[in-house]
């Protein structure tokens, strides 16, 4: 049984799925029926409707529509209640955005995420940028202040900035607060305006500084002088937040109030309760008896319908821009022939894989992102199932097969290892076996225990294929994952794809920073890169949500990411009394 | 001999063999310390990787690699063992890695319910075992002793796991009697004593149901063999009361090896509250080691390694002294 952040039990078994049954025999309630699984295939766009106790009718609107309804559900909601959500990983045990240790509610961003992913103000009430793209000038807002009173100002912006880049500070994004290396130079012009200096262009600046685990802001009064590892602070935060926080036992609960003077609006809740509870049985057997009000972040269709056969609850599937993908080492003597990397895309069903792993084939990915993201471009050469073509392709490229009915060619065997770790990785490992195994193929599977011994593995540079996921927000960050000068061991493009054409659009895509120009640049990325066949795209990752509507009223869909919020807009969500 | 002189030989022995096991115990621990710091360090993988986790958030390798020297990662094995050693020396136990506090306060926090599970479960595996098992076998052959004997087979048959997840299903979701996890309910109606109660009731059924039949059996063969000695013969035919010979001669007798058991228990419990805290969500002192472990958070591991250790020490050492105290020979030698 493991524990870790995002690992899971697979498989339904348990005591589930009778429940719902026996409660509509009793009487109780309707049984679970499919069809109420809302698919919002069409990405986040659409996904962000369906707020609960507005009849189907609204629920079913187009997301133009998204803002009347949130609204409607703010004037039936009554201020009040605790909501009690459950999370799949152990939270926090302090809270320090100066180590990157900081999340949605009880800190405030400067921007947040729209469900598009576009960054809209938060604490940054408008910005302008210079002519030459160097210089942004922020506007705070006026009325922001921290959970002890004190006005929330530009010197606490700038004090977190610096703190943060600081050599001895152990904040792990410092990349996000640089330019090639070189840090961002952040002056108070006023009190409530900072002045970024930055020493190039960058594109996904703003979206870096939008991420809560990025860049929080943190008090300037309260942790100046104090040493952010060991500071007092950090089991007792103040933040700027919509909630304040009021206590946490680690691995039970942390509690949350609200902040009435929040800036943004005070939240309905007075209360936002968080159980981490790893083991899935644990978390469905919570959620059965009743104690969990919105479970979050379920991976798998197949587990969230589980949780959605509890009478009064309502699942709500999430795809997210990030998608899992199978990727093979392009500098290994196996893969270096893009023939052999194609043959292998055509040689899997991955829909069928998909149907059995994630529940529901609708989630096939196309691409390297999900089709949420603006930056998605569904126009690229797609693989078909096909192993009679992947067989010929093979064999016109001289691959013939050898002993053990093992293709082979200048005395290299189509043979390679895998070494998946999470439960999806697990469950994928021999379906893939089996396909490759009908064309020729070799994959021998070397189950590992944990993220850090495979994270060992992939680092060294020789891990020949590995299953990887991208990207979380910005399309910058496949700059990270596809540039030719982020080789391991040091950088992450672990499959050692070297592209010319795609390193130069890369470099044009962080510098350029107008959304439209920068649409067509991740297009052709994305062409070349599927084109090449660098990696497979398996499905596109869930990020689900189940929510006792009978109970909770005003949810208006978290965003489908993995941004470490529980809630698109935690003020809005209300306990029915 | 004089009483008085033997009462004080008895006790001086009884010294000597404490004084034994605490230093054996120190070795012990030393030797649990080198072999988990080596452990750890040579497992693939380092903390500063698992810091971008399974989220697998970007991070860029620069930033991690001053992480790592910050944390003094890149050092010799052997002088951060050395570092670690000389800190524990002096009752600190370092910062943990993923949790940024002391080790020492971590670990604090997880005691309490991590304890609480297993010294309530062992007093009723010992209590409830040793009853079942005595009246078992005084009642030998009748309809007890056969529901009893049955009824600890089944018990020894069936994985923690899945008692505790029956437990839950059929008291939690189905009856609604007890709640599913945690240690209290959440919110404003909870935290009250008899709420923290009902929250113990299936996650220490579940620990003493299985270590319970174990109790019964050791007791029940035990007390049988030693009923059919002839002291115990003799014991009768002197005329004492049945009560007299069972309770004086034979069940003092018979907890002997009875005792024996109490080392292995404890460490059956510490094992099984990793179990019984990962169904029950209950936050204890398993599940962080096992959580420390997956995060290569060295000295978090270290911590509750040398705690567990500890624990399953003292268990052998508590069974060592209750045998010596119970065992006439072993006191006067």
């Amino acid at each position: 049984m493991t524990t870790t952040d995002d690992d899971r039990e697979a498989g339904p078994t348990g005591p589930r799925g009778r429940l719902g049954r026996d409660l509509t025999d009793a009487g109780l309630g309707p049984a679970f029926d499919r069809r109420q699984v809302i698919r919002l295939a069409g990405g986040l766009g659409a996904a962000l409707m369906a707020v609960p106790g507005l009849g189907s009718g609204a629920a079913q609107a187009a997301g133009g529509n998204r803002m009347a309804a949130v609204y409607a559900a703010i004037q039936e909601g009554q201020p009040g209640g605790t909501l009690i959500a459950a999370i799949p990983f152990d939270l926090w045990s302090i809270y320090n955005p100066l180590i990157g240790q900081s999340d949605a509610f009880i800190f405030d961003q400067l921007w947040r995420f729209d469900p598009n992913l576009v960054p809209i103000p938060r604490l940054a009430e408008s910005y302008e940028v210079s002519e030459d793209r160097t210089v942004y000038t922020i506007r705070l807002v006026q009325n922001a202040t921290w959970h002890d009173g004190q006005p929330l100002t530009a010197h606490d912006v700038v004090f977190t900035w610096q703190t943060m880049l600081k050599p001895d500070v152990n904040f792990p994004y410092k990349f996000a607060l640089q330019v090639n290396g070189q840090d961002i130079q952040a002056e108070a012009v006023d009190d409530h305006t900072v002045k970024l200096t930055l020493p190039a262009p960058s594109a996904a600046l703003i979206a870096h500084l939008t991420a809560p685990w990025i860049f929080s802001v943190a008090p300037k009064h309260l942790l100046e002088g104090e040493d952010p590892e060991t500071s007092s602070f950090n089991t007792q935060p103040i933040g700027s937040g919509p909630f304040k926080f009021e206590e946490q036992v680690d691995g039970d609960h942390q509690t949350l109030v609200r902040y009435d003077a929040y800036f943004g609006g005070a939240p309905l809740l007075d209360e936002l309760i968080t159980r981490p509870i790893t083991d899935l049985q644990a978390r469905l057997a919570a959620f059965q008896a009743g104690e969990i009000d919105v479970n979050t972040r379920e991976e798998d269709v197949i587990a969230t319908e589980q949780f959605a056969a509890t009478e009064g609850s309502t699942p709500y599937i999430l795809p997210t821009p990030y998608v899992q993908q199978f990727t093979m080492n392009n500098a290994d003597p196996v893969f270096a022939d893009p023939i052999v990397r194609k043959a292998i895309a055509h040689a899997l069903d991955r829909a069928a894989m998909v149907r059995t792993v994630v529940g529901d084939e609708t989630y096939v990915a196309l691409s390297v992102m999900g089709p949420g993201h603006w930056a998605y471009n569904p126009d690229v050469p797609a693989y078909e199932f096909d192993p009679e073509k992947a067989k010929s392709m093979l064999d016109q490229a001289g691959w013939a097969v050898g002993s053990g009915s093992i293709r082979e060619k200048d005395g290299v065997r189509l043979s390679f290892v895998n070494q998946p770790w999470r439960d999806f990785e697990r469950n994928y490992a021999p379906l893939i076996q089996q396909y490759l195994k009908a064309v020729g193929i070799e994959m021998k599977i070397e189950t590992v225990p944990d993220y850090a011994t495979v994270q060992e593995i992939r680092q060294s540079g020789k891990a020949q294929s590995l299953f990887f996921g991208s990207i979380d927000y910005e399309p910058g960050e496949l700059h990270q994952y596809f540039h030719s000068s982020q080789m391991p061991p040091t950088g992450l493009n672990l499959w050692q794809y070297s592209n010319s054409e795609v390193d130069q659009l890369l470099e044009e895509g962080n510098q350029e920073i107008d959304v439209e120009k920068r649409k067509p640049i991740y297009a052709r990325i994305q062409e070349l890169i599927l084109g090449e066949c660098a990696t497979i795209p398996l499905h596109v990752h869930l990020n689900n949500v189940i929510v006792r509507t009978d109970r909770v009223g005003g949810y208006p869909e978290p965003t489908g990411n993995w941004l470490g919020v529980l809630l698109a807009a935690p003020t809005q969500v209300y306990k029915k009394q | 001999m004089e009483p008085g002189v033997k009462s004080l030989l008895a006790a001086a022995a009884m010294q000597r063999l404490v004084a034994i096991r605490l230093l054996h115990s120190l070795l012990v621990l030393l030797i649990v310390s080198i072999g988990s710091f080596a452990l750890m360090r040579y497992t693939p993988g380092d903390p500063v990787a698992a810091l971008i986790g399974q989220q697998a958030r970007l991070m860029s390798p620069e930033d991690l690699a001053v992480i790592r020297r910050n944390l003094g990662l890149d050092d010799p094995v052997h002088v951060q063992y050395g570092l670690w050693l000389r800190n524990a020396l002096q009752g600190d136990l370092g910062y943990s890695l993923g949790l940024k506090r002391p080790v020492t306060g971590v670990i604090a926090e997880r005691i309490g319910p991590s304890f609480t599970l297993i010294g309530i479960s062992l007093v009723l595996s010992i209590v409830l075992g040793v009853s079942f098992g005595v009246l078992s076998a005084v009642r030998r052959n009748t309809a007890f002793d056969h529901a009893v004997t049955v009824g600890s087979f089944i018990g020894n048959s069936m994985p923690q796991v899945w008692v505790g997840l029956m437990l839950v299903f059929l008291f939690a979701i189905k009856l609604r009697w007890f709640p599913a996890g945690g240690m209290v309910t959440l919110g404003s109606s909870g935290g009250g004593l008899g709420d923290r109660l009902e929250h113990l009731v299936l996650p220490v059924t579940t620990l003493t149901l299985t270590n319970l039949v174990v109790w019964t059996r050791y007791q029940r063969a035990s007390l049988l063999e030693v009923l059919g000695q002839d002291y115990i013969r003799v014991a009768r035919a002197k005329g004492l009361g049945e009560r007299t010979v069972l309770l004086r001669h034979a069940w003092r007798n018979s907890l002997l090896s009875v005792v024996t058991l109490l080392g292995n228990s404890f460490v059956f419990l510490v094992e099984g509250a990793y179990i019984v805290e990962t169904i029950f969500s209950w936050p204890g002192l398993g599940r962080l080691g096992v959580e420390a472990i997956l995060k290569r958070d060295y000295p978090l591991v270290m911590g509750v390694a040398i705690l567990s250790s500890l624990f399953i020490i003292s268990g052998n050492l508590l069974a060592d002294l209750a045998y010596g105290a119970l065992n006439p020979r072993l006191r006067s030698r």
